[in-house]
């Protein structure tokens, strides 16, 4: 892998999803993906103005996570969340696709909500996560077609609520996205290998909440 | 054991509300989970917002109701969004739904943002029950009596302790709640139930009902529910 020190903090999502903490939380992660210099900070809906006012003009994103984590609510309603969100100042949007409408079989369902996803996200990057633990290969692969049709920016694999990313899963919806959509990794990425593994694969962007001990390890081993 | 020969699953049913809430659920697994459970005459069946209409035709003619949840399980949505899944639930002819509260708000000391929120989701409630969930396994007891002082204020008089998804609930949060807020505020206990002992204690403190996903091994039944089958 030769990959520069910005290159690889460029492909972190700072992902910080807890409840159980206030804005002094929200504030350091900000702080963090600043001075790293990594893509966006990921964050739930309700501290989004909060990241947005923090990150204003330094040129890291503000990632939100929409329909977290069970993404079970009908299209119209993941829509408003999107355009809710953008409102309030993000930058990036990663939304849970509906699971059940693949387990259904319901594809006409996933393309409105595709559709609508798309059409709401204006121009920032759209994220379609998966829950790749969930599906099928054939359901994942199905998912990444209408992702695809809809044109949407990305198609992750997981919440990190359940199982995370893995590397089949990563090599399975880069072939079927590539090169139209980016694949972003997330969940379970703890170690620089995993990150290496998961960058090796396809991916394009990690969602993690270890940034800050990957580029450490990252500055060990080749710094 | 007294306790457990006072609660046989006909007693203790009528406090039970059974929820299937999970991603990959689907109208073929709502169908099978009513088939399951309809003859215990549970209160409540708990649903994700999209199985609203599903529920009720499939509930027509019994006492049991439709409960579905918003900004669930996690919270983390704006109010506006849960103002949104509100009226969509009240629309859809729900009795009640779960609202998760503004943990960013109450754990960052600003219990005026949380009862504004509460307000907002109550005001367009309309026949709605609005059921307020403090999450209170993330919380302090000084910011249990806040966040419920603030969801009385904004207008909620019943609680659901937790969320469920691995924020658990002890008795004596139930005894608190009780202690401080008295018949003001009606307690809800979802989190930690898990045995006929389980649900017993809880309702010797005084809640009133209690959800759970695996209602009849709160029962102390020896069954599943078939979603449960199919996962395993």
């Amino acid at each position: 892998m030769t990959m520069q020190r910005n290159e690889f903090a460029a492909t972190v999502d700072h992902t910080y999803l807890k409840i159980h903490t206030g804005d002094g939380e929200v504030r350091r992660v900000c702080l963090e993906a600043e001075k790293y210099g990594f893509a966006s900070v990921a964050v739930f809906p309700a501290a989004v103005p909060l990241a947005a006012s923090m990150l204003e003009g330094t040129g890291v994103g503000v990632c939100v996570a929409l329909g977290f984590h069970l993404g079970t609510y009908p299209p119209e309603l993941k829509a408003f969340e999107t355009k809710d969100a953008i409102e309030n100042g993000a930058t990036e949007v990663d939304l849970v696709m509906n699971v059940a409408a693949a387990k259904a079989a319901e594809w006409d369902l996933m393309r409105r909500e595709f559709d609508l996803f798309r059409e709401a996200a204006g121009d920032c990057v759209a994220k379609i996560i998966l829950e790749t633990c969930l599906l099928s290969d054939d359901e994942k692969r199905r998912a990444c077609e209408i992702a695809v049709e809809a044109g949407l920016d990305y198609v992750k694999t997981s919440t990190g609520y359940k199982k995370g990313a893995t590397v089949p899963d990563v090599k399975l919806m880069h072939e079927a996205v590539a090169p139209k959509l980016k694949v972003k990794a997330s969940g379970g990425i703890r170690t620089l290998d995993d990150a290496l593994a998961m960058l090796e694969a396809g991916a394009s962007r990690l969602g993690t909440s270890a940034g800050v001990a990957l580029m450490s390890a990252f500055d060990e081993r080749y710094g | 054991m007294e306790k457990s020969d006072r609660w046989t699953p006909e007693r203790l049913a009528p406090h039970i509300v059974s929820s299937l809430i999970e991603a990959d659920v689907t109208k073929a697994d709502i169908a099978a989970f009513v088939e399951d459970v309809k003859s215990y005459r549970f209160p409540s069946l708990a649903v994700d917002l999209p199985y609203i209409d599903l529920l009720n035709d499939l509930l027509a003619g019994t006492d049991t109701r439709t409960t579905t949840v918003s900004s669930y399980p996690l919270g983390g949505m704006t109010t506006a969004v849960k103002v949104r899944q509100v009226e969509y639930a009240r629309d859809h002819g729900a009795y009640d739904i779960d609202v998760s509260m503004d943990y960013l708000a109450i754990k960052s000391g600003n219990f005026a943002k949380a009862e504004e929120d509460v307000r907002r989701v109550v005001d367009v409630a309309g026949p709605l029950k609005i059921v307020m969930i403090p999450q209170v396994a993330i919380l302090t007891n000084e910011e249990k009596a806040r966040t419920c002082e603030a969801l009385l204020k904004g207008g909620c008089t019943t609680i659901k302790t937790a969320s469920g998804f691995g924020w658990k609930t002890e008795v004596e949060d139930v005894v608190l709640v009780k202690r401080l807020f008295g018949d003001d505020i009606e307690i809800e206990v979802s989190g930690g139930v898990r045995t006929t002992n389980d649900a017993s204690a809880m309702l010797a403190a005084g809640a009133v009902r209690l959800h759970t996903s695996t209602p009849f091994r709160v029962l102390g039944l020896d069954k599943e529910l078939s979603y449960r089958k199919k996962e395993s």
